[in-house]
């Protein structure tokens, strides 16, 4: 498998199976993707107090995210500089003075500074602790709150990397009337057999909800608040399907009036945090009025190339494993400045949906291992397609394009950047 | 624990069990009161309102659950995952507060979907109301060992 095989398997209207089922691809996204751009490692509020960390994964490394005494955030390679043994459990956080070594007891302070080596005189003369600290992110940097890692150097600015996408941010964290969310109440795990993508694809399918969300929409919502939802993604939906540049995309629900869906009465504690939010963008009313309309709903499903999705009240962040295992961590956000009741309810909204126990994920879930076990073992069988809305894409912005939220022009848009990357752009 | 009778409770729980083995899903929710709730917390610890649960099931909410198992549309559970339980472990209190009754147990339960097996393991906590001869749920906690793994499907009823 050379760069040439793999540009034959991109064309505008479909993808070949190979993509997907090759472990020899898996690796190379891994060190073509996922090591040569932005990737989000965690949100401010998991490393909130000085001393504190997360370890979590960046493509298939484990990685720590800290923050030093002085309040600085780093990001390192989560594994001791003596023989590679992890400083700390995947997925684990905590709060420490010093990540020792629990092998041969080498210290590193939050910096990722080698603080301490027992019997350090026996270490050969050429011996450099200030070149043996952890191994660093090249680049560090978050917006409103988001922590991205790149490990390379060669990357545009964050702001730069996310473009279009920062609307969408500022929508999700200026729903809090301080501006600043908070992930802090656990989060909903689940797993798959199956590749990565899968899982990107479907967090920006609006072609699907009707058959597999059924369930969802039409025996549950529908008794719930008097109407299914099925037309939000029918033949006459305003939502779009949107390829914003860079990989990122969006199912934008925006154009659908969201007090005719879930009605215009609001109990006091969402009145009062609506007028915070009003009161905080006073002198930008209209921007008030689009971020609360975003609330209660699908406003949109944004994608950050390669692995984080915002949708709701949710962050999800997909892990890949392996080429057939994939792993997905779905945070609900809580805000600050807002009444226990609302948090609570932002809460129990996202296990409405997004838990292995939810009314929604779980039958996403079974499509990628129906996927799964259809693509990995039909070899006769070598595209799979992707020409949904190809002939009605209209621009939009400077890199976007956008059409219909039955389309796949989201998907396309994701395909054209996995092939940049994966061809050494 | 005087005026409690263990062997009540127990055949309770084991009644419960083999509602849900057998999946009679509509006569296991009439178990529970009006107010009951059916908690699966996650591996967050804390309290409901701070912390995102596996399951955490109101009344109205629990028969949407049950709803959605009617679904022609419930591909999660098409086919169903097959189950087998046994609890054991029996421990009943009488509550300091009120007329109900506390038990502890533990669950081992064996899962089958697809040609897949799976085991499941944990501690379920009842608070149970007498009601005439038998009692009816008023909550059921059921703590998993497994609450921090990442699950594929958890939408049978446990």
């Amino acid at each position: 498998m050379n760069d040439e095989t793999i540009g034959r398997w991109v064309e505008p209207h479909r993808v070949h199976r190979r993509a997907f089922v090759e472990p020899a691809v898996f690796e190379q996204e891994m060190t073509r993707v996922f090591a040569r751009t932005w990737v989000y490692v965690g949100h401010q509020s998991e490393v909130a107090t000085p001393g504190s960390y997360k370890a979590t994964t960046l493509g298939t490394q484990p990685v720590l995210l800290t923050r030093d005494t002085a309040g600085l955030l780093h990001v390192f390679i989560n594994a001791c500089r003596h023989r590679g043994v992890l400083l700390a459990d995947d997925h684990t956080r905590g709060t420490c003075r010093q990540l020792i070594c629990p092998y041969h007891g080498w210290s590193f302070d939050m910096t990722g500074r080698l603080t301490a080596v027992p019997m350090r005189d026996r270490q050969g003369k050429a011996f450099d602790d200030a070149a043996m600290g952890l191994v660093a992110a090249a680049r560090v940097d978050s917006y409103r709150g988001f922590v991205f890692a790149s490990l390379t150097p060669d990357v545009p600015t964050l702001t730069e990397h996310l473009g279009a996408a920062t609307e969408f941010f500022d929508l999700f964290a200026d729903l809090s009337p301080s501006g600043h969310i908070r992930v802090e109440t656990g989060v909903t795990r689940y797993q798959f057999r199956g590749n990565w993508k899968q899982q990107v694809e479907n967090s920006m399918d609006g072609y699907h909800p009707g058959l597999v969300h059924h369930s969802f929409f039409e025996d549950v919502l529908k008794p719930r608040i008097g109407r299914g939802m099925g037309f939000i993604v029918g033949p006459q939906s305003p939502a779009k399907s949107v390829a914003l540049g860079n990989g990122h995309a969006l199912i934008d629900f925006r154009a659908f009036d969201r007090k005719a869906i879930l009605g215009a009465d609001k109990p006091k504690s969402e009145q009062d945090w609506h007028d915070a939010v009003r009161a905080r963008f006073a002198d930008r009313p209209g921007y008030a009025e689009a971020v609360i309309a975003c609330n209660g709903g699908d406003g949109f499903n944004l994608l950050v190339y390669p692995n984080l999705v915002l949708i709701n009240n949710q962050i999800r962040v997909i892990h890949p494993v392996s080429f057939d295992r994939t792993e997905v961590f779905a945070y609900p956000v809580t805000l600050e400045d807002v009444a226990p009741e609302i948090n609570a309810a932002r809460i129990r909204a996202h296990e409405d949906f997004y838990g292995p126990a939810s009314f929604g994920a779980p039958d996403d879930i079974e499509m990628f291992q129906r996927q799964w076990d259809g693509m990995l073992r039909t070899p006769s069988m070598e595209w799979l397609y992707y020409d949904r809305g190809l002939d009605h894409e209209q621009p939009l912005g400077a890199d976007g394009r956008e059409s219909h939220v039955s389309d796949e022009t989201a998907h396309r848009g994701i395909w054209r950047r996995w092939l940049q990357l994966m061809e050494g752009a | 624990m005087s005026g409690v009778d263990q062997a009540a409770v127990e055949r309770f729980v084991y009644l419960e069990a083999k509602l849900l083995d057998e999946r009679r899903y509509p006569e296991w929710v009439d178990l529970f009161t009006d107010d009951g709730v059916y908690w699966v917390p996650s591996g967050h610890d804390g309290p409901p309102e701070q912390s995102v649960a596996l399951v955490y099931d109101n009344a109205p909410r629990l028969r949407e659950r049950l709803t959605r198992m009617g679904s022609r549309a419930f591909w999660a559970q098409q086919p169903p995952t097959e189950t087998t339980r046994v609890v054991g472990n029996v421990l009943v209190e009488s509550d300091a507060e009120s007329a109900d009754i506390r038990v502890e147990c533990r669950l081992i339960l064996a899962l089958l979907r697809r040609h897949r097996q799976a085991l499941l393991s944990g501690v379920v906590r009842y608070r149970l109301q007498p009601l005439g001869d038998g009692f009816r749920i008023r909550e059921k906690v059921v703590t998993l060992q497994q609450r921090d793994e990442a699950f594929d499907n958890l939408t049978f009823l446990i």
